[in-house]
């Protein structure tokens, strides 16, 4: 599967982007109200072309194919898109897009957002500081973290972002936010999980006179966050939503960010919940989960997918179409596609990129981008 | 899988994000039981690439505890555990390890247990395979002179030079089977406990995290260069040299940028010939640029 060259879908919305900010000024979410943005979704379908011919017709899937984007993480560097921090605008990146599983060449659920150079990350699963640097973004320059749960996958390299910046060199405090316990995982690795490093960080402060490294210990302002605005600055304001997990034993929080230069929403692994669909409600972006089941188990229909999944908080293809219609949404990009075995260890046979799409595009008449990691998405 | 013995680099790279390289960690394959030796960051995902399924590992010993050659243990853990894995993990390592395991699986990840137990709580019951009531990890602190030994391999931790003097206690490893012998320094200066922990081994996997030159100036004497590794493998008899913990030194901008610090501004590719060159002017046997996922037949 060869994914899109999003800095072409950058350009192409890019062009449009200067005539469009007029009429199209960032909205609040909200849980009524017309669709705003009619003109920036022609735009997105613009960009989204019809190389894949017929099934364009359903769902918008650019497919301007970059042969490197298909590589590992060692490959193809040098032609990947970087993040250009200079750049006027909202950059989208997609540091992390895979399951909770180990996999070579993929990451874990993170995505990174530039807004005029500012850098907000959001999650931090396996994989993302070196999906960071493959963009092109120093992770010691992130000014803001965002958890947005605290399950391994969305958290399995914050405390080595954390740790690895101080040991680095780090000037500035890290600000975090995050759902209740954020404070404790920061805490933790502090005081227990990373002592033996915080010890060391503390000699190598001591006897250098902070000329190797300022901080005697990983300096961090932890902000646990309910629901409502949680962050509000002239380029953009962020705000978080509570999201259930289905079993309800795992706080997530979901995040809409709104600025000059459109808007993004990001599920966290969260089930479909009435709470995203107000978030989500007429944004640009709205980048979602969701569980690749088997061949004929793509529709709410399907017996099996119901009965195994759907009750654990996964959302099958077709169920994020309609999500995303509902909340009308311009632009759909799930992530986190998550091959479920059978109840009994079998292996099951995945279905294609496109018969996914055909899934979501029975119910969603906007664009749908598969995501991959380190996709960037511009918005100026 | 085939009888014998290997020796796996699953990330050769430094402290610091690498695309190219992750953390430090090894495998040794003994017939069909794999060890690994530290768990940096990226060690569950480089099994993987290197083709090993992470669920059989069984047995994982920690040169040190400094967060590079830790951070992914939780996600070693938690990740077996979720697929499944029915065996304990059983973890050895210097003073500290046992707290620090159960801090990361207990603490950093509560809310995974948690939420597992939850999970398999409420599975219907014609669902089988599904994880254990807990990810069991089973971890005991050592010392130098610890040794571990079954029908196929006996493990020895020996003594290195790694920042005890502020109190940071570090081992190596030697691994001995019927095929071979692999010893692993971890962290540590050129020293005379790692030529005796190392002596006529086959392989030698030695830290080479910085050139000699950035050790002189920045006066990392915690650490090895290439050509310090060179010289303990020549005085402890070895027959192959793995250099590993290498810098980003021609990486991604971001990665150079972040550990500049350290190791300066690029450098160009010829680096890479230069350090093998700087250790093989000390050591007569073979010498290889440790690469993730890489194999070395012993």
């Amino acid at each position: 599967m060869k994914y899109p060259d999003c800095q072409l879908f950058a350009r192409k919305h890019a062009e449009k982007g200067r005539e469009l900010r007029r009429a199209d000024q960032v909205s609040p979410p909200s849980t009524d109200g017309p669709a705003r943005a009619v003109s920036r979704r022609e735009i997105i379908k613009l960009a989204a072309g019809g190389a894949l011919g017929g099934l364009a017709a359903a769902v918008g899937i650019p497919v301007n194919a970059k042969a490197s984007t298909s590589g590992g993480f060692s490959d193809g560097i040098s032609t990947h898109s970087k993040v250009n921090l200079d750049q006027k605008g909202l950059q989208l990146v997609l540091t992390g897009c895979d399951c909770a599983f180990p996999a070579p060449f993929s990451a874990g659920a993170s995505f990174a957002l530039v807004i005029d150079g500012r850098i907000l990350q959001f999650g931090f699963g396996r994989g993302a500081m070196q999906n960071l640097s493959i963009a092109g973004i120093d992770p010691m320059k992130i000014d803001e973290v965002y958890l947005t749960r605290l399950s391994v996958d969305y958290v399995a390299e914050y405390n080595y972002f954390v740790t690895t910046s101080m040991i680095a060199g780090r000037q500035k405090e890290i600000l975090v936010f995050g759902p209740p316990g954020t404070k404790g995982l920061s805490d933790i690795a502090a005081e227990s999980l990373h002592k033996a490093t915080q010890n060391h960080l503390r000699h190598l402060h001591d006897c250098t006179a902070g000329s190797l490294v300022t901080h005697r210990q990983a300096s961090c302002k932890v902000t646990e966050l309910a629901a409502g605005i949680v962050g509000h600055k002239d380029l953009y304001r962020i705000t978080a939503s509570r999201g259930g997990s289905g079993r309800g034993e795992v706080t997530s929080l979901i995040y809409r960010i709104d600025s000059d230069y459109g808007s993004v929403a990001l599920s966290t692994g969260a089930g479909p919940s009435e709470a995203m669909e107000r978030l989500a409600r007429n944004v640009d972006i709205l980048v979602h989960h969701f569980t690749v089941p088997n061949h004929g188990q793509m529709t709410d229909e399907s017996s099996s997918f119901k009965a195994e999944h759907e009750s654990e908080g996964y959302i099958s293809p077709e169920t994020l179409g309609k999500f995303a219609s509902k909340a009308n949404v311009k632009m759909l990009i799930p992530y986190h596609s998550q091959l479920l075995g059978t109840p009994t260890g079998e292996p099951r046979p995945a279905p294609s990129p496109l018969e996914l799409s055909e899934a979501i595009g029975q119910n969603f008449s906007g664009s749908v981008m598969l995501a991959d990691d380190r996709m960037i998405l511009t918005m100026s | 899988m085939a009888k014998g013995m290997k020796a796996v680099i699953l990330g050769s790279g430094s402290a610091l994000p690498d695309p190219d390289r992750g953390n430090p960690s090894q495998a040794v394959i003994v017939d069909d039981e794999v060890l690994v030796f530290d768990c940096g960051e990226r060690t569950t995902v480089n099994l993987t690439k290197a083709n090993i399924n992470p669920m059989r590992v069984k047995h994982l010993f920690f040169t040190h505890l400094h967060w590079d050659h830790m951070c992914d243990f939780g996600y070693l853990v938690m990740s077996t555990w979720n697929c499944g894995r029915s065996h304990p993990l059983k973890v050895f390592g210097p003073k500290g390890t046992k707290s620090m395991a159960n801090s990361s699986v207990y603490g950093t990840h509560k809310a995974d247990v948690d939420f597992v137990r939850g999970y398999i709580a409420a599975l219907p019951p014609h669902i089988t395979n599904k994880p254990t009531p807990d990810p069991a990890v089973e971890a005991v602190d050592i010392d130098v002179g610890f040794t571990l030994e079954t029908d196929s391999w006996k493990v020895i931790a020996g003594r290195v030079d790694h920042h005890q003097r502020v109190g940071m206690p570090s081992v190596g490893y030697r691994v001995e089977s019927e095929y071979g012998v692999v010893a692993i320094t971890g962290d540590t200066a050129p020293s005379e406990g790692m030529i005796e922990l190392a002596r006529g081994a086959d392989v030698l996997i030695h830290e080479a995290a910085f050139l000699e030159e950035i050790i002189e100036a920045r006066q990392m004497w915690s650490h090895s260069g290439p050509a310090g590794a060179g010289r303990v493998a020549q005085a402890a008899g070895v027959k192959k040299l793995v250099l590993t913990h290498l810098g980003p030194y021609t990486s991604t901008d971001a990665a150079i940028e972040m550990a500049s610090m350290y190791y300066g501004p690029r450098r160009g590719p010829e680096i890479w010939d230069q350090i093998v060159a700087a250790a093989r002017a000390e050591f007569d046997g073979q010498v290889i640029l440790g690469s993730d996922a890489l194999y070395i037949d012993v």
